[in-house]
């Protein structure tokens, strides 16, 4: 199989989750589209290891496993804190969630 | 004992001194044995150390790079100087165990009289320019702490400052001319600054030789109050009256003449500096003498002929006269201690300083009477007393000087200047000793008194001083050979008295005499002055108007025309720039904040622009 074609489905996966992560205001949503961004990558590391024959260490393959595990523990985490600001807040929206932002600005003298 | 230990000197009165300071209040004697002991310990270890042949130099390393060192050096002069300063020290703090019984500050004050000593000893035992600066500076500082002692009156505070300034601004020009001196020395070790100035070929050149000289010597006429700096003397009799007789009389303004003293092959090296050092005493002591004649303040009338005498001693050193200003300095310290001691009796008795309060006391005060006879007769200079000796022997050298004899640079036009002023003023002396014994003793009580004899521990003092201001003169003259090897070495001229310039002295003081005392009894009750001034009376008694030249001269254009511009270049451009700055980053601040919305989707855009961006680049920078 030609590597041109996993790499464009991967690319337009990514794409899909960059837009989900920028323009999503549900925050599940945004934890969604974060999985299908890693898994754009994972199908790179897959593609690219079969094209350069990588027989002895599988290193795209291996990659993948990684990237795998990583996801399944960013997405604990991610959910444990959604549901947190849940209990705390009613609410899931990304951008209702501003606590951390820059105060008013302090007065400076003159 | 070796006099390589003389650190210990000024070392031992300053922890006492900060012992003092810190405890003194708590202990149930106030202090007052620290106090004492701040002085006796030094006169005891002069007493070890003695009078050493030559000079005991140590030194160790304060600063490699620019030649300075940690060393004292202890010799004949040093000896003179140690035994003097701590006599007075400790004839005044025993006078002040009793004198400020009532004052609530007294361990204060005690600690600063003992660390003034710790830092006159330090002048007189350091071996090297930057601890003499030290000890020279810390003189300064107890000065303007114990002027304003008085906490309560701001006269006294305003003396305080008067003092500070005009001092610093002398203080200027001596640090400068210590570091031209050490700087072109490549050393500021004394020994070796002096070897510097004597060798033609290596070292300081002739003008660095004289700058140093007259900037050191404008140092000296300011802490000594000499003209045109004299005015802040008087006003410094605002402090204390002992700490009038320790600072203001016997030591610290008499340290300029030691400085000298101490540095006088380089000074007595550049004949412009003898003659700048003659003229100023010139003027010195004639003017102040007539100023002391025409004050109504018993205490300025001692301030002013302090400034004059000064004034004679700096005429000994500039016609080459160093034996001369040395005894003079060592024969005044004695009797204008005991004058200001005296006084502070005179004033305790009478509860003012006013002389037209005074009157009659002769029979209230008969020790303060006997011994302020003394201490006035050596003022004026009449045999056998301390004065007599040392104001003939100035005279005489700066006589020996206008005729070229003595072997210094000096104009011979400024030395006789010396010596006709010398004499003048020593009529002056006369009369003006004269008319504040009639005022203080003689004729009825002009004022009801309240108090009467000191205690013993003030008497005592003064029965000290007195013994000195009789022996000293006649002292000095039976030990002549070792005192001019210890002071200035046998080239310089000695402590000659020439019979018939004393007769010339002794019929001016007698012309002087008889003037005041017609005068006097024409009209018992007034003041001998005031005729003899008539007009000129108010002007010297407010010492020449100097103070209004200096208003009008220096401190109006400083203060109306050039503070307000400094003002306003601060304000505008010093501040404005700081502020300018502060605004700057304000504004630049405000544009970046408002990205720090809290909408990570927002940072997470941002992001992801910027790695598009760098990707770019990347691809474009690889392709070209």
């Amino acid at each position: 199989m030609h590597l041109l074609y996993p790499l464009v489905v991967s690319a337009l996966l990514f794409a899909l989750g960059l837009y989900g992560v920028l323009a999503r205001r549900n925050s599940v949503c945004v934890l969604m589209a974060v999985e299908l961004m890693l898994n754009a990558v994972n199908l790179d590391f897959v593609a690219f290891d079969a094209w350069l024959r990588d027989e002895i260490f599988h290193a795209g393959q291996v990659f993948a496993l990684f990237v795998i595990t990583i996801a399944a523990a960013e997405v604990g985490l991610g959910l444990a804190i959604v549901l947190a600001v849940f209990r705390d807040t009613q609410s899931v929206a990304l951008d209702q969630a501003r606590s951390l932002r820059d105060a008013d600005p302090p007065s400076v003298d003159a | 004992m070796n006099s390589r230990l003389a650190w210990l000197l000024p070392a031992i009165p300053a922890i006492l001194a900060a012992v003092q300071l810190l405890l003194g209040a708590r202990l149930p004697d106030r202090g007052r044995t620290l106090a004492v002991l701040s002085a006796a310990v030094p006169l005891a270890l002069a007493f070890a150390f003695w009078f050493p042949a030559h000079l005991v130099a140590t030194s160790g390393p304060l600063v490699p790079g620019i030649g300075a060192t940690l060393g004292t050096g202890y010799d004949g002069l040093a000896a003179v100087l140690t035994f003097v300063v701590s006599t007075v020290a400790l004839c005044v703090q025993v006078f002040s165990t009793t004198y400020l019984r009532t004052d609530p500050r007294y361990p204060s004050y005690a600690a600063l009289v003992a660390l003034f000593t710790a830092a006159m000893l330090l002048v007189v035992v350091s071996g090297d320019l930057l601890m003499l600066l030290v000890g020279w500076e810390v003189m300064g500082l107890c000065s303007y702490v114990l002027i304003g002692h008085d906490t309560a009156s701001p006269i006294a505070a305003k003396a305080a400052i008067t003092a500070f300034l005009t001092t610093r601004f002398a203080d200027l020009f001596f640090t400068a001319g210590l570091f031209v001196l050490g700087v072109g020395a490549r050393s500021f070790r004394i020994t070796d600054v002096l070897a510097a100035a004597g060798s033609d070929r290596a070292g300081l050149s002739h003008t660095a030789v004289m700058v140093g000289g007259l900037l050191v010597v404008v140092g000296c006429v300011g802490k000594s109050a000499q003209f045109p700096l004299q005015t802040w003397l008087p006003d410094a009799m605002a402090g204390p009256t002992p700490v009038s007789a320790l600072i203001h009389a016997a030591t610290m303004v008499a340290a300029g003449v030691y400085v000298l003293a101490r540095l006088y092959p380089l000074i007595a090296a550049s004949a412009v500096t003898l003659d700048v050092l003659a003229a100023v005493s010139a003027v010195t002591m004639l003017l102040a003498a007539l100023a002391a004649l025409a004050q109504d303040d018993l205490k300025r009338v001692l301030a002013w002929s302090t400034v004059s005498q000064l004034a004679y001693m700096y005429g000994g050193l500039a016609v080459g006269g160093v034996n001369a200003g040395v005894f003079h300095l060592v024969s005044h310290a004695a009797f204008k201690a005991l004058l200001f001691l005296a006084a502070g009796s005179v004033i305790h008795a009478v509860g003012s300083n006013d002389l037209s309060l005074m009157g009659g006391l002769r029979r209230r005060l008969p020790w303060t009477f006997a011994t302020m006879s003394v201490g006035l007769a050596a003022l004026a200079g009449l045999p056998p007393f301390s004065g007599f000796v040392s104001k003939d022997a100035v005279l005489a050298v700066a006589y020996d000087a206008a005729h070229g004899g003595v072997g210094v640079p000096v104009g011979r036009g400024f030395a006789a200047l010396v010596w006709v002023s010398g004499l003048m003023t020593a009529g002056v002396t006369v009369a003006y000793c004269l008319r504040l014994w009639l005022r203080l003793f003689a004729g009825a009580p002009r004022s009801e008194h309240h108090g009467g004899e000191p205690a013993w521990t003030e008497r005592g003092p003064l029965v000290l001083l007195a013994a000195g201001a009789t022996v000293l003169g006649g002292l000095g003259l039976a030990r002549h050979g070792a005192f001019v090897r210890y002071v200035g070495g046998a080239s310089a001229p000695g402590l000659g008295l020439s019979v018939l310039q004393s007769v010339l002295v002794l019929a001016l003081a007698a012309g002087a005499l008889g003037l005041v005392s017609r005068v006097w009894r024409a009209a018992p009750a007034a003041d001998p002055a005031l005729p003899l001034l008539r007009s000129a009376g108010p002007a010297l008694a407010a010492g020449l108007n100097m103070d209004v030249l200096y208003l009008s001269a220096f401190i109006r254009p400083v203060r109306d025309r050039l503070a307000p511009r400094v003002v306003a270049i601060d304000r505008r451009l010093v501040d404005g720039a700081v502020e300018g700055s502060g605004r700057v980053a304000t504004g630049l601040a405000g544009a970046l904040r408002r990205l720090e919305n809290g909408n990570v989707q927002a940072y997470a855009t941002g992001l992801a622009v910027g790695a598009v961006a760098l990707a770019v680049g990347v691809a474009v920078g690889v392709g070209r």
